[in-house]
C-alpha cells in the first residue's frame, strides 16, 4: 500500500492537489489521498500539478468512486501507521483487526456496481496505476469467471471471439479439450 | 500535460471486455490460475488469448488445487470413465450421474505441457496431483532448468525407473514435496536427490508404505532447512544420521513418524539450530499410550546417542 514517506508525512497530509476529471469537474484532495496513485506520485514528484491534474481519461463519475476509494485507503495506512507507537502489541493487534475488517466491509460494498463501472474502475485504476484498487476489481471479475467456458464468459461480458483461424487451429492443437 | 478534454463523447453503456488492458487481464489469469485459463478464460478472444500467453503468468504452475480435480476423485462432472485408466487410479465404477466436463489425466499432462511451453523457460514452480507421470516429469526437465518448487501428490506414474535420473535435471531445486507417490521410494532416491540438488531447502515427506531404513537417505539432504516426514519408517538410528547431516535445519516436523520415540531435548541437543519442532502425537503423557510413553522414556537417549 503506498503511504507517504517519514519526516515530511505533515506537510505532505496538509497539502491539496487537485483533480480534473474528462468531463472538467475539479476535486480536491489531500496528497496523501492522491499519492495512492502511483502516476500521480510521479506527477508530484516532477512538480507539475500546479493549476490541477487534468486526468483526460477517466469522467467524473468514476473519478469519484476512485477518489472515495483512495480516501479510505489513504486513512487506514495512516491509521495504521500512527497506531504502532502509541498501542501495546495485543491493542495494537486489535486495531489492526478492526481496520482490516471495516477496510473488507468496505471493499466489497465498493464492488457493488454493473458490469459498466466496473469496466471504468479497472482502466482508470490501471491508468492511474492504483495497484490496491486494480487488485480488488480484477479479483471481481476473476471471482465471476471461474468455472466458466469461454462461451460463458462471451455471453457475460459481451465478448465477440474474434480469434483468428490461425489461432483456433492452434488451439485445436495444443488444448483439444476445449473443442472435443 | 495536456489541457483537459471537454467534449468527452458518451462512452457507450456496453464496454469492450476484450479491451481491458494488458496488465489488468494478467492480474485476472494470474488469480484464477492454470487450469482456468486454459480451459475458459484463455479462449474467449484474441486480446485475452495474448494475455494467456504472457510467460510471466507460467512462472508458477499449480494444478493440484481446483475445484475439478476434487470432482475427479468423486467421480462427479466426469464424461469419459475409462480416462482414467491410464494411471490405475481411478476404476469406472459409480460414474452414473456425469455432466459432460472433458477432463481426465490425459487431458491434465496436455494442459501441464502447454503451461511448461508457455513458462518460455521460466516455470520456477510446478505442483500436480495424480496426473504426473514420468514422461510428462521428463518434458518438464528437459524444458525448466529454473524450476525452484516442485510437488508431486499422489503421482503413482512418477515411479524409480524415471524419477532418480530427472530428478538431476533441476539442480535449481530449493522446495521438493512428495506426498504419497508410492511407485518412488527406497533409500536411493532419496540420496540421489540430495547429490543432485545442492540447493534443496525445504523437503517434505509423505508415506503410508513401510520400508526399514529408506528415509535415512534424507541424510544426503545436507543444506535442508526444514524437513517434514509422515511415515515411511523413520527410526530414532536414522533420525541421529539424518540431524548429523544436516546441521542447517530449522523445521522439523516429524508428527506422523511413529517408528521413533525421542524426546525434544534430545533432538535439539543433537542438532541446536532447530527453531520449531513437532514430534509424534503419542508422546503425550495423559493420553492412552502410557505404555509407549514408558518405552519411549526409556530407549530415548540410548537410541540416539549410540548412532555414531
Amino acid at each position: 500500500m503506498a503511504s507517504a514517506g517519514s519526516g515530511d508525512e505533515k506537510a505532505a497530509a496538509a497539502a491539496m492537489i487537485t483533480l480534473i476529471s474528462s468531463d472538467n469537474e475539479k476535486f480536491e484532495v489531500t496528497e496523501a489521498t492522491a499519492t495512492l496513485s502511483q502516476t500521480i506520485r510521479h506527477m508530484i514528484e516532477d512538480g507539475c500539478t500546479d493549476g490541477g491534474v487534468p486526468l483526460p481519461n477517466v469522467t467524473s463519475k468514476i473519478l469519484a468512486r476512485v477518489i472515495e476509494y483512495c480516501k479510505k485507503h489513504a486513512t487506514a495506512a495512516a491509521g495504521e501507521e500512527g497506531s504502532s507507537s502509541s498501542f501495546s502489541d495485543a491493542a495494537f493487534l486489535e486495531v489492526d483487526r478492526a481496520f482490516l475488517e471495516e477496510l473488507e466491509e468496505f471493499d466489497d460494498a465498493f464492488l457493488e456496481v454493473d458490469r459498466a463501472t466496473l469496466f471504468d474502475l479497472i482502466l482508470a485504476a490501471n491508468y492511474l496505476d492504483i495497484k490496491g484498487l486494480l487488485n480488488l476489481t480484477c479479483q471481481k471479475v476473476a471471482d465471476s469467471v471461474k468455472g466458466k467456458t469461454p462461451e460463458q464468459i462471451r455471453e457475460m461480458y459481451n465478448i465477440v471471439n474474434d480469434l483468428t483461424p490461425e489461432e483456433e487451429a492452434e488451439i485445436r492443437r495444443e488444448t483439444q479439450w476445449a473443442f472435443e | 500535460m495536456e489541457a483537459p478534454t471537454v467534449d468527452v463523447p458518451p462512452l457507450p453503456s456496453d464496454r469492450d471486455w476484450s479491451e481491458l488492458p494488458l496488465d489488468a487481464l494478467a492480474m485476472v489469469f494470474g488469480k484464477i490460475g492454470a487450469i482456468e485459463i486454459l480451459m475458459g478464460a484463455g479462449l474467449v478472444c484474441h486480446s485475452w488469448l495474448q494475455a494467456a500467453k504472457l510467460p510471466d503468468l507460467w512462472r508458477s504452475v499449480d494444478m493440484a488445487h481446483h475445484k475439478l480435480l476434487d470432482d475427479m476423485n468423486y467421480g462427479v462432472g466426469i464424461i469419459d470413465d475409462l480416462s482414467f485408466s491410464d494411471d490405475g487410479i481411478i476404476d469406472g465404477v459409480g460414474f452414473s450421474s456425469v455432466k459432460p466436463i472433458k477432463i481426465n489425466n490425459e487431458v491434465l499432462r496436455a494442459m501441464a505441457k502447454v503451461a511448461v511451453d508457455r513458462s518460455g523457460g521460466q516455470l520456477g514452480m510446478f505442483v500436480g496431483k495424480e496426473f504426473v507421470t514420468d514422461e510428462l516429469l521428463k518434458y518438464i526437465a528437459e524444458r525448466s532448468p529454473a524450476l525452484k518448487e516442485l510437488g508431486l501428490i499422489s503421482c503413482f506414474g512418477v515411479s524409480n525407473k524415471g524419477f532418480p535420473k530427472l530428478i538431476s535435471n533441476f539442480p535449481q531445486i530449493e522446495n521438493l514435496q512428495l506426498e504419497f507417490c508410492h511407485n518412488i521410494s527406497g533409500r536411493e532416491v532419496y540420496e540421489a536427490i540430495g547429490k543432485s540438488c545442492l540447493q534443496l531447502k525445504r523437503f517434505s515427506l509423505m508415506r503410508t508404505g513401510y520400508i526399514i531404513g529408506e528415509v535415512v537417505g534424507i541424510a544426503a539432504m545436507h543444506e535442508l532447512r526444514s524437513l517434514t516426514v509422515h511415515g515411511g519408517g523413520l527410526t530414532n538410528k536414522d533420525l541421529a544420521s539424518v540431524l548429523d547431516s544436516c546441521p542447517h535445519l530449522e523445521h522439523l516436523d516429524l508428527s506422523g513418524c511413529f517408528g521413533i520415540a525421542v524426546s525434544e531435548d534430545a533432538v535439539r541437543t543433537r542438532c541446536p539450530g532447530i527453531k520449531s519442532l513437532t514430534l509424534p502425537h503419542m508422546y503425550y503423557e495423559d493420553d492412552d499410550y502410557y505404555g509407549a510413553v514408558q518405552y519411549q522414556r526409556e530407549c530415548t537417549y540410548d537410541l540416539l546417542g549410540d548412532s555414531d
